[in-house]
């Protein structure tokens, strides 16, 4: 008799791919006060969120890993008070984890190339400047200022995101390597 | 028989992409209110056939037949197995006491009024009652060990498994631990636990079940083969160290202490010698970790001195290669892809040319017996192997000083024989002086030039 | 930033301080239930974005620095709230007079950083004066169990991993990888940072998972649709 794992969420994710995409949840919390107590540069934070995220995506290759640290982490920032921008912490980290996703479906295997890792980190962590965006059209300010204003942050945000993803291929591959992860899992969507 | 509270006919498991099966026909029958040992070597099975009977494991090819008796009177919130696990520290998953032992309940859907009595009740039985609002994170191994039987015992299990339940604890642990099981038993728990080392629990024990290699052996309703677990006395005895070599660790008047924990060390002071073997003893608390922190340069002293190998105050960034040290889990210090790689790290950070790191790590992996293993991925191999590569990196270097922190944690005793066996060739082969740092005692008596006793912060010499 | 804290014969004690924290004080507003907050964060949020003239602007600002102070919050704790934004508004304030002139600019982009730290304003508040445990009440309520049950363990695991990431750190160190902080400034050790810290905590986060899953497993989590709660030990 062969015996399955048992899905917990989503009718996807087993409780053990869970409490992992959990734990990445943890170690963007932990990146974010640790930087935060040593050092105050804008968009630092990005290089250990995206490199959480697309990790996550590398290690449970499933649409929705991404989204669902993204979800946590949210959540948990919120309790633990870490979300200097309150309810906006969910498109903070929503809208990039999403897009991760997004490139996961299209181009399952990406965690598997250097080049594409970056891409995909630097442009999700470059669409995060826009979760501030909303706020400021709404506050009126010229479409003009938001969009330079918008490119400054964006730009940021890519250079750190982009050098933390230039990391995963070699992670990822060590991890299925020792047998941790599925290694043939790349395939799935 | 009736009186059985379970019953395993032919059980054999395997694990998903495994060649060797894990279990392999194993039958037997356990009575209510029996008190059960598994014993056996690591490996041998003892943890799967717990997960079996709780029904946890997943993804193999399974032929069973597992039938649990639940006693009359059980209702829907209980379940008739409880499964304590070996690591205490990753099955709390709550963040206060009352919520980790709520837990259980919570998930078998029992109304708060029922939860809120077995909380107490749970929480009694094991001695932690009056602590319901505490914060998990600031118990100690022996309270964070009863807090998870609790957990399980919140659950109403008739059946109560445990495995490995002494790996984290001292003697004074175990003893309390024995006198708590003891205390099931009277009331009429049926308990099975896997104990490599079952001499703590002979008292309340009433059979043994031996499994090798995924077998079952003949119950007996002794320790089989209680003379494996006798510490060496004889046979390697070897002439204590000259009194005129160097003094290679040298601490004086060392103090430290810890914001929320106190003083750690009280002025203590220390003089090792060249290629001295020391046991560092001690319960959990007493501060042998500290003192290891301080030499190693990872704690700055609060006042005192501490010289290693030439260096006065050492910091941690001046010893790689100097001083080895190990500690409790091989696993979070192995990172590379093969064993040979993760040897040669340190030899190629302190700049050994090609030959000579080739050299060097055929024979730290000589010494260590994984020759065999050097192009395998390290965090593939069983935890007794990791353990041996963990130990084949740090002592490739052949560092002056070797620092080992609770070593034998999760290793059976033929595998903490052969780790001493490893470390006595140190100071002969490279003048290594190595300190163990244990509240276990050594398997071997003869190991030890001289065991150094850490109480309260403060340093006794009890000889040998 | 407040000080580490220095007791004498003690390490170096550093204080967790980040922006939005809970604050333990006796106040109105600490008094109010979490669902009155949440409502009062959402009105002055949406009052934020929507003013336009100088007067709406004076009459926000003061009713949201009433409701701040009405906490028993400090100027201090306002500063680490928005300093952030301040960064921002800076920016905001130097495009807004780069492309329409000192003049012309320096009032729309004053108007709209300021704006856009009200918006935030009462969300502090809402996190600085509600405890976690009420949170995670309130989560509970509104978020599926299995979900909520992910966040509070990965929030349960912070101080797991944080020991787990010293010990990593000091193993690895010994063993002669660049970890220190002056070190890690240097990209080219940057390597050692992935391979040597990052790599073996990843190996640790998924052993863990296991472990945690297997202990929650056996306490029949996610085998019933539906599980109860037990609120009476806070």
């Amino acid at each position: 008799m062969q015996t399955n794992d048992r899905t917990f969420l989503w009718r996807r994710f087993t409780l053990r791919e869970g409490i992992f995409l959990g734990f990445c949840a943890t170690f963007i919390i932990l990146a974010r006060a640790g930087l935060r107590l040593h050092l105050h540069l804008p968009g630092h934070v990005m290089f250990f969120t995206m490199f959480f995220f697309l990790l996550a995506r590398g290690c449970v290759p499933k649409i929705g890993s991404a989204t669902l640290v993204g979800l946590i982490v949210s959540l948990a920032s919120f309790l633990l008070g870490m979300g200097t921008k309150g309810p906006a912490v969910f498109v903070k980290f929503l809208l990039p984890a999403m897009l991760v996703d997004m490139a996961g479906y299209i181009f399952p295997a990406f965690v598997n190339s250097m080049i594409a890792c970056a891409l995909v980190g630097a442009v999700s962590a470059a669409v995060r400047a826009l979760s501030d965006t909303l706020i400021e059209w709404l506050s009126g300010m010229e479409g003009e200022i938001i969009l330079q204003k918008t490119i400054v942050t964006a730009g940021l945000f890519a250079c750190y995101a982009g050098l933390s993803a230039l990391a995963v291929p070699s992670i990822v591959r060590r991890l299925a390597r020792n047998g941790l992860i599925d290694s043939g899992a790349d395939e799935k969507r | 028989m009736d009186s059985d509270i379970l019953k395993i006919d032919r059980l054999s498991y395997s694990y998903p992409g495994a060649s060797i099966p894990a279990l392999m026909d194993v039958s037997c029958s356990i009575g209510a209110g029996e008190c059960i040992c598994l014993t056996g070597d690591s490996g041998c099975g003892k943890t799967t056939l717990l997960s079996a009977i709780k029904g946890l494991l997943r993804g193999g090819s399974y032929l069973k037949t597992i039938k649990i008796a639940v006693p009359p009177g059980v209702n829907n919130w209980s379940t008739p197995v409880g499964l304590v696990f070996q690591n205490s520290e990753s099955q709390i998953l709550c963040t206060t006491v009352s919520e980790e032992v709520a837990f259980g309940p919570e998930n078998l859907c029992a109304p708060p009024e029922e939860i809120a009595l077995r909380v107490q009740k749970s929480l009694r039985a094991v001695g932690l009652d009056g602590c319901e609002t505490r914060h998990v994170e600031r118990f100690s191994a022996g309270q964070k060990q009863r807090l998870t039987i609790a957990s399980v015992m919140s659950m109403n299990p008739s059946l109560l498994l445990l495995d490995e339940p002494t790996s984290q604890l001292d003697s004074q642990g175990k003893q309390d631990l024995c006198e708590l099981l003891a205390g099931f038993k009277s009331h009429g728990y049926t308990i099975i636990m896997a104990e490599h080392d079952p001499r703590p629990f002979t008292s309340i024990i009433d059979r043994y079940l031996p499994i090798a290699d995924g077998r079952i052996g003949c119950s007996t309703s002794s320790l089989p083969e209680s003379g494996r677990y006798e510490p060496r006395n004889a046979g390697k005895m070897r002439p204590v160290v000259v009194d005129d070599l160097p003094v290679i660790i040298d601490v004086q008047q060392l103090c430290l202490s810890y914001p929320e924990t106190g003083t750690a060390l009280n002025k203590v002071s220390l003089k090792v010698r060249q290629g001295e073997r020391i046991h560092l003893s001690g319960s959990n608390g007493a501060g042998k970790s500290s003192l290891l922190r301080c030499l190693a340069g990872l704690e700055t002293p609060g006042s005192g001195m501490v010289k290693l190998a030439g260096i006065t105050n050492p910091r941690s960034e001046h010893l790689p290669g100097k001083v080895g040290v190990l500690f409790q889990n091989p696993s979070r210090q192995l990172f590379a892809e093969s064993v040979h790689d993760e040897v040669a790290f340190t030899l190629r950070r302190m700049g050994f040319s090609r030959q000579k790191t080739e050299r060097v790590v055929a024979e730290a992996l000589s010494l260590c017996g994984i020759s065999q293993l050097a192009e395998r991925a390290p965090l593939t191999l069983s935890f007794g192997e990791q353990h041996r590569v963990a130990l084949a990196a740090i002592v490739a270097p052949q560092p002056e000083v070797l620092l080992l922190d609770e070593p034998f944690a999760g290793l059976d005793f033929p595998q903490r024989l052969a780790l001493l066996d490893i470390l006595a060739e140190m100071p002969g082969r490279y003048g290594t002086t190595v300190v163990i740092a244990s509240h276990d005692e050594l398997p071997d008596h003869t190991w030890a030039d001289r065991i150094l006793k850490l109480n309260g912060g403060q340093l006794d010499e009890t000889g040998r | 930033m407040k000080p580490a804290v220095k007791i004498p014969g003690h390490k170096l004690l550093r204080t967790s301080d980040y922006a939005c924290q809970y604050m333990t004080h006796d106040s109105p507003v600490h008094h109010l239930g979490a669902g009155w907050k949440i409502g009062i964060c959402t009105l002055l949020s949406a009052l934020a974005v929507g003013v336009r003239t100088p007067w709406e602007l004076f009459a926000l600002v003061a009713v949201t620095l009433i409701y701040y102070f009405a906490a028993r919050l400090t100027p201090f704790d306002l500063w680490r709230d928005t300093r952030f934004f301040v960064f921002q508004a800076v920016i905001v304030i130097c495009l807004y007079c780069i492309h329409s002139g000192l003049a012309k600019g320096i009032w729309p982009g004053i108007r709209t950083s300021v704006q856009v730290i009200l918006f935030y304003i009462p969300g502090a508040v809402l996190l600085r004066t509600t405890r976690t445990g009420d949170m995670m009440r309130g989560l509970r309520r509104v978020v599926p169990y299995r979900v909520s049950f992910l966040v509070f363990v990965s929030i349960r695991f912070v101080p797991f991993f944080l020991r787990e990431l010293d010990e990593i750190m000091t193993a690895q160190q010994l063993r002669g990888a660049r970890l220190l902080p002056r070190q890690l400034l240097d990209p080219r050790n940057w390597g050692d940072l992935f391979h040597c810290l990052l790599l073996p905590l990843m190996v640790r986060a998924v052993k863990t998972a296991e472990e945690v899953s297997l202990s929650a497993e056996a306490r029949e989590f996610g085998t019933r649709e539906q599980r109860t709660y037990f609120e009476g030990v806070t």
